[in-house]
């Protein structure tokens, strides 16, 4: 088990690569909580990464309470890990942050629905792409419809 | 520029610590009551004025009463206009510029003409001794008119030993010495300390209190701020914007490499200082291997509304060389100002990957140099990331980096162990090879 201290000096490159994910393990889950607690927004957002890859009930866990986190970084890093979490975990978050009041935690949202995403959400994702008033945000939502009616 | 903490400053209406608890709001409508009260004119008439014109205005008013050219009642029946007026005569008294010559000139350019800038008798860079000594109302307007230079010079050394515990001030030359003065009266004047803490410290002491105390105003830091003559250093307490002391001019001859910013989101002071911060650690760094850098453009993007999802970008591998995606095509069209050969950083607030939120992200499109950077507080991240653009590789790759790679600006994490951190020579020579460096 690393230290807090130990585990920021792994996590914190400047260009993110897996390596340094996998230089963690379960037995650091408890201390990458930790690091949500600081001050820099980016960092905690990498801890949500980093128990993205880590897995099992605790880290989920602790993805799906962040997915309410008042910092605007750390609900982005929820929806973007989604594509590689269980789905359970992923349908969960996405079904909130889908709609988010920030349109960047949207945006990350949409991009990370696939065609195993449960199905209210790949209706709620339709609705999105014919009501949505953000036009860059609709398109992205149309090209995720096009990419998922593709790969059926 | 807009001097109204300044003005708030020298006229003791409030404090240092006063005004940084203050809003822009707060200072300027404390100045209107201060000047109305103290005017023939009313609240009113100096509402209606922007911040430059209303500092302006309280520049001159100011300026004659502590250099008693004017008294508090005398002062209470006169219009601004009346006052901008008898500052113009005392100019010409001092300057003998001419009466029409004088009245070109702007409230604040008079200002700093009684302060001892463009004195006709001094063709060199003006020292403002002068303005020292009236500001610390050491001397009055009329007094120092009938001083030599070498008297004020004497008179300022006189003070300074008497308010310090040091007695070395001959040694200094009257650009040292007017800044050491500008120091001491700063910190009497906006209360940060009494003259018998002053008579306790040395100049030194002096200059490191009021970097703490710039700190505390600007957060910019005591590292960068170190840097500082103290004349600068009293300019920013007294307001001027970072933007006009931190902007390095490059000598003509010397080519450089031109630097824009361009930010998506809205550009804030604080947003502001950390271009500043980023910018000049980036410039002193490369200095020291002969790559220059300039300052270009500073841009605010935040109002595009075609750019809003860009604020938190997705990005692709940021490896050197490696191609762009959709988010990142779009940005970088954005160009405005900038030469092909330019580098232009942009600022999101988040990066997104397949592998993460990187921090900085140094791929570009082909023909539009740039990088992409997020607001955190690794001083030196543009310059790593320009080092990028410029051709540089990482030193290392965890977690097979070893003791003492750290201390390299190209070391992957932001744990640098050495700041500012090292180059190598073979790294500055990758970059002054790089197409995009101008050949010197």
């Amino acid at each position: 088990m690393k230290t807090v201290e130990e585990i920021k000096a792994i996590l914190s490159s400047i260009e993110t690569n897996e390596t340094m994910y996998s230089l963690l393990d379960q037995t650091d889950i408890p201390n990458v909580k930790r690091m949500m607690d600081e001050a820099e927004p980016w960092l905690a957002a990498r801890a949500i990464f980093a128990l993205s890859r880590l897995g099992g009930d605790e880290s989920h866990n602790i993805i799906l309470r962040a997915a309410t986190d008042e910092r605007s970084e750390v609900r982005i890093a929820v929806a973007a890990s989604c594509e590689i979490l269980p789905d359970a975990i992923s349908d969960t978050v996405l079904n909130s942050l889908i709609e988010d009041s920030e349109p960047g935690v949207k945006k990350f949202a949409i991009k990370s629905i696939t065609k195993t995403s449960e199905t209210r959400l790949k209706e709620k994702l339709r609705a999105f792409s014919r009501e949505e008033t953000n036009e860059p945000l609709r398109r992205i939502a149309e090209e995720k419809i096009l990419q998922i009616y593709e790969e059926n | 520029m807009s001097l109204i903490r300044g003005v708030l400053l020298a006229g003791k209406f409030r404090t240092h610590h006063e005004l940084n608890s203050m809003s822009r709001e707060d200072r300027r409508n404390t100045l209107i009551v201060e000047l109305s009260n103290r005017t023939s004119q009313s609240i009113g008439h100096f509402q209606a004025m922007d911040d430059d014109k209303l500092s302006g205005v309280g520049a001159v008013f100011i300026f004659i009463l502590i250099s008693r050219i004017r008294t508090d009642l005398e002062l209470k029946t006169m219009s601004d206009d009346d006052q901008r007026n008898t500052l113009i005569v005392e100019m010409d008294i001092q300057t003998r510029l001419g009466i029409n010559t004088l009245q070109g000139f702007s409230n604040l350019e008079l200002v700093l003409i009684g302060m001892g800038k463009l004195d006709h008798r001094d063709l060199e860079v003006s020292a403002y001794i002068r303005g020292v000594l009236l500001a610390g109302k050491i001397r009055t307007q009329h007094e120092l008119n009938s001083m030599s230079v070498e008297d004020q010079r004497n008179t300022l050394i006189v003070e300074l030993t008497d308010h310090s515990n040091q007695s070395n001030f001959q040694s200094f030359n009257n650009f040292e010495l007017a800044g050491m003065g500008a120091v001491f009266v700063f910190l009497l004047h906006a209360r940060i300390r009494t003259k018998q803490e002053l008579k306790t410290m040395s100049a030194d002491d002096q200059r490191n209190t009021l970097i703490v105390e710039i700190d505390a105003q600007t957060g910019l830091g005591v590292r960068l701020l170190q840097r500082l003559t103290n004349m600068d250093l009293v300019r920013l307490g007294l307001g001027v914007e970072q933007r006009e002391i931190f902007t390095h001019p490059v000598p003509f001859q010397i080519p450089a490499l031109r630097i824009h910013f361009k930010s998506l989101l809205a550009i804030s002071d604080a947003l502001r200082s950390f271009i500043t911060i980023q910018f000049e650690a980036m410039h002193e760094l490369f200095a020291t291997g002969q790559v220059q850098t300039a300052l270009g453009t500073i841009e605010d993007l935040s109002g595009d509304a075609t750019l809003t999802l860009l604020l938190n970008l997705q990005v692709g591998d940021c490896l050197l060389g490696n191609s762009t995606n959709a988010d990142q095509n779009q940005l970088f069209q954005n160009r405005n100002g900038a030469a092909t050969d330019d580098v232009v950083v942009y600022i999101v607030s988040t990066l997104t990957s397949t592998t993460g939120n990187p921090i900085g992200c140094s791929t570009f499109p082909v023909g539009q140099p740039g990088c992409v950077i997020t607001v955190n507080n690794a001083e030196w991240l543009t310059a790593h990331e320009v080092a990028h653009v410029l051709g540089v590789r990482h030193v290392c790759e965890v977690p097979a980096c070893t003791a003492g790679q750290s201390d390299n600006l190209m070391f992957p994490n932001v744990g640098w162990t050495n700041t500012p951190p090292n180059l190598s020579q073979a790294e500055f020579a990758t970059m002054i090879n790089s197409n995009l460096t101008p050949i010197t």
